[in-house]
């Protein structure tokens, strides 16, 4: 019931972030955390918009969205897909469900290797990790989606005679929709922290090089501007396609 | 349920089969793919050598120690962003974005600051269970209703008996849930980044066998990680089916008082 | 037919006193005054006695059973209880919600245990209590049973039991049947009856339900429209024992119709204040 003035959540979350900042300038200023470990944030700004405008920086964005997208088309299509049949037959759904999310549980990025030997250190192992690691919340999420249509709205489906198909195409597939564009989300965001994580560990593709090789060169300005970067690339990702989805479930 | 289980266990040992069968078959080399018994007997001679233990005890290690340390932190932080709405709702989208990013990426950092040794992957570890643990402790903390404290306060409950009496077993279950999240991502971070740049650990001899084209060790360690992965995933999730038990649909007691 | 000093009961002593109680919600900010939800409210409860406070929607009833169990500070005026003034949950007073308040993570018998546990009673003698006022409230046989395996008229008489327990001097009772069904409400009411004359618990009962007010009380304090004032008060002169059977009484009719004289035009104002909250927030 009470209530403090308490500033809007925009502007508190602004000054709590620069706050932290201010709070990391000093702390190194006054040498209560060593200049050679972190970067002055006041220093990294300008060496991250430096390296904004680098054109290799757009250049390997590029290349982390294309192999992002490749592991998306085929974990969308694929999950999608084994989502449905495994709604359409209960049997296989209910013994497949625990086997699925019990992988999905799993380190499954710990597979590497394995992609590896079979692919060699190409970009078809960076997407074909992605896509094993998104497709499966979308086999999930589109099963539980069809599983979760409302009774009523199939009875009344049943009340006005329709097709197979029509019912599939103006019940079912409209009232599952939203639940499978949840799960479309999720495995595009895991899809893309898959990614980004082999290419840093394998130091092929995009980003994840970039942070790996900037790591290499012994420029903690680099590294760090490096790492800033794809923070941000990573959390505007996730802020858009969480947008959209918002949109589209409106 | 008897259908079901006959139905896993039966595309669990199909999977197997067929990998014998096309390891065997010729049609992928048996350098790249060697047939699911070769990979077995790998594992028995993995386990039977000394060095193994060493691994397993240097990751076991770093993942100990990483979960517990982001546990701590988590609970510490998760906790009181519980209680009150306003702080929860300034720091969610903080924990909601950075939560999501690939925590690996922050490894070169810890090396700087930890060195190569096993501290860095502590801190991997640490910081990936950090995220889980802190998001689910502040929800449960949150969703504890007010009815509850309001009840016990009535009930003569002081401060320090309404934490102990309300919010811990209220909040056990969800807590507990998030524990399990953290500890996958905690190993996950540390055999990962063991593969990056390391002196021994699980990940690190995975990797090592990849350069030395060993490949059936290889997948032998591969299999033996993910194995005791699901294993101890699952282990948790019957520990926290049997914290809920009183919940709707179970029986017996509740885990606290 | 006027506020406060109706005396019928037998026994005079005053254990509960409300003395010009006013309550004002906090405001947006601290310039702005919130919105006045009680006002000048008097009643005294008699020990042995079962008073109920009747109000049409959003009349303030529930803050005033908040104000009088302690759970609510910053009001004026003062509750106290035999001369001792209330300003946090005090032990001689047990509270009984409308919501489902037993704790789902502890069986019908800890639930009912919690409050002598907080009082460091022995395990063994608040065991032997709590078996004591389950079976007191027919629930023999549940003790084992967790809330998520109980019906909701269940769960409250836990709640209930799990408040007389601690043998409170007065039980404020904020709608407890309100949740329930009308069956299930009756049922409940008479049992309160058989177990109030049984301990010759003192109540101050909270609803809006005027039938349930008469059933059970010895007097019924009728509030306004919100801000909420002491409309009227009326005393109840059914004989003790009771039963529900009353309900088909004329006697029971009459009263039911003088109640609901007075609420009648209260209730359209609480109905008015409703309706133009609901203009203003589409406005």
């Amino acid at each position: 019931m009470k209530r403090r003035k308490a500033p809007p959540l925009y502007l508190a979350r602004l000054l709590l972030v620069l706050t932290l900042l201010i709070l990391l300038e000093l702390a190194i200023r006054i040498g209560l955390i060593n200049r050679f470990f972190v970067v002055l944030p006041s220093e990294l700004i300008p060496q991250v918009l430096r390296d904004l405008v680098d054109r290799e920086f757009l250049t390997l964005v590029g290349i982390t969205f294309y192999e992002t997208a490749a592991a998306f088309l085929f974990a969308s299509v694929v999950g999608v897909g084994i989502g449905y049949l495994l709604w359409r037959s209960r049997r296989l759904g209910v013994a497949y469900e625990p086997l699925i999310a019990g992988l999905f549980a799993s380190p499954i990025i710990l597979l590497y290797p394995i992609f590896l030997v079979i692919f060699g250190r190409t970009p078809l192992a960076i997407i074909a990790q992605g896509a094993i690691f998104g497709v499966l919340p979308v086999i999930l999420f589109t099963r539980q989606a069809f599983a979760g249509v409302s009774p009523t709205l199939l009875k009344v489906a049943a009340s006005m005679n329709l097709s197979t198909r029509d019912r599939f195409r103006y019940i079912l597939l409209p009232a599952a929709a939203p639940t499978i564009f949840t799960g479309l989300r999720l495995g595009l965001t895991y899809i893309l922290i898959g990614v980004v994580a082999m290419e840093y560990i394998v130091q092929i593709g995009g980003l994840g090089k970039l942070v790996a090789e900037t790591s290499l060169r012994l420029s903690t300005d680099e590294l760090y501007s490096g790492i800033t970067l794809v923070v941000a690339i990573s959390v505007l990702f996730i802020y858009l396609t969480q947008r959209v989805e918002n949109a589209v479930r409106r | 349920m008897n259908q079901s289980l006959k139905i896993q266990l039966g595309t669990i040992i199909l999977v197997l089969a067929l990998w014998e069968v096309l390891g065997r078959s010729g049609l992928i080399l048996r350098e790249i793919f060697p047939p699911f018994s070769e990979v077995m007997t790998s594992l028995v001679e993995l386990l039977a050598s000394n060095d193994m233990w060493l691994h397993i005890i240097v990751s076991a290690y770093e993942i100990g120690w990483g979960f517990a340390i982001g546990c701590a932190l988590a609970l510490l932080v998760g906790a009181p962003l519980g209680t009150s709405d306003y702080l929860y709702r300034l720091f969610d989208p903080l924990f909601y974005y950075l939560g999501a990013i690939p925590k690996i990426i922050l490894l070169p950092i810890f090396i700087l600051t930890l060195g190569v040794g096993v501290e860095s992957k502590i801190g991997i570890a640490a910081l990936s269970a950090f995220f889980p643990i802190a998001v689910n402790t502040a929800l449960a903390v949150r969703e504890v209703k007010p009815i509850f404290v309001r009840a016990a306060r009535s009930l003569g409950a002081s401060r320090g008996q309404i934490y102990s009496k309300i919010y811990l077993p209220s909040t056990f279950g969800a807590v507990l849930s998030g524990m399990r999240l953290g500890l996958g991502v905690a190993i996950t971070g540390a055999l990962l980044a063991e593969t990056s740049v390391a002196q021994a650990g699980l990940g690190f001899r995975a990797i090592e066998f990849y350069a030395q084209f060993r490949v059936a060790e290889m997948y032998a360690l591969i299999f033996l990680i993910f194995i005791f992965a699901l294993l101890l995933n699952a282990a948790l999730a019957r520990l926290i089916q049997w914290t809920n038990r009183y919940q709707i649909g179970g029986d017996g007691r509740a885990p606290f008082s | 037919m006027q506020s406060g000093a109706a005396q019928t009961t037998a026994e005079g002593k005053t254990l509960l006193k409300i003395q010009d109680l006013s309550f004002r919600y906090p405001g947006e900010s601290a310039d702005e005054l919130g919105i006045l939800a009680l006002e000048g409210i008097e009643v005294d409860v008699r020990e042995g006695e079962f008073v109920s406070i009747v109000g049409p929607s959003g009349c303030g009833k529930s803050t005033l059973l908040s104000v009088v169990g302690g759970l609510v500070s910053g009001f004026e005026g003062s509750v106290s209880i035999r001369g001792e003034e209330v300003r946090k949950p005090h032990p001689d007073i047990g509270v009984v919600f409308q919501e489902d308040s037993t704790f789902p993570w502890r069986n019908a018998l800890r639930n009912v245990e919690f409050g002598l546990e907080l009082r460091g009673v022995p395990k063994e003698e608040r065991r032997r209590r709590a078996q004591e006022i389950l079976r007191l409230f027919g629930l023999e046989g549940f003790e084992q049973r967790f809330p998520g395996h109980l019906s909701g008229g269940m769960k409250q008489r836990v709640a209930i039991a799990r408040t007389l327990v601690l043998e409170p001097e007065i039980l404020l009772m904020d709608e407890p049947f309100g949740a329930l069904d009308e069956q299930t409400r009756i049922i409940l009411g008479e049992e309160l009856l058989r177990i109030q004359q049984e301990l010759r618990q003192t109540v101050l009962f909270i609803t809006h339900n005027i039938q349930e007010s008469i059933m059970l009380s010895d007097r019924v304090v009728i509030l306004s429209a919100r801000p909420g004032r002491i409309k009227a008060v009326m005393d109840v002169d059914f004989p003790r024992p009771r039963d529900s059977t009353l309900i088909s009484s004329t006697h029971f009719a009459e009263l039911v119709g003088k109640i609901w004289a007075v609420l009648r035009d209260e209730s359209l104002k609480a109905f008015g204040q409703d309706s133009q909250k609901k203009e203003a927030n589409n406005a």
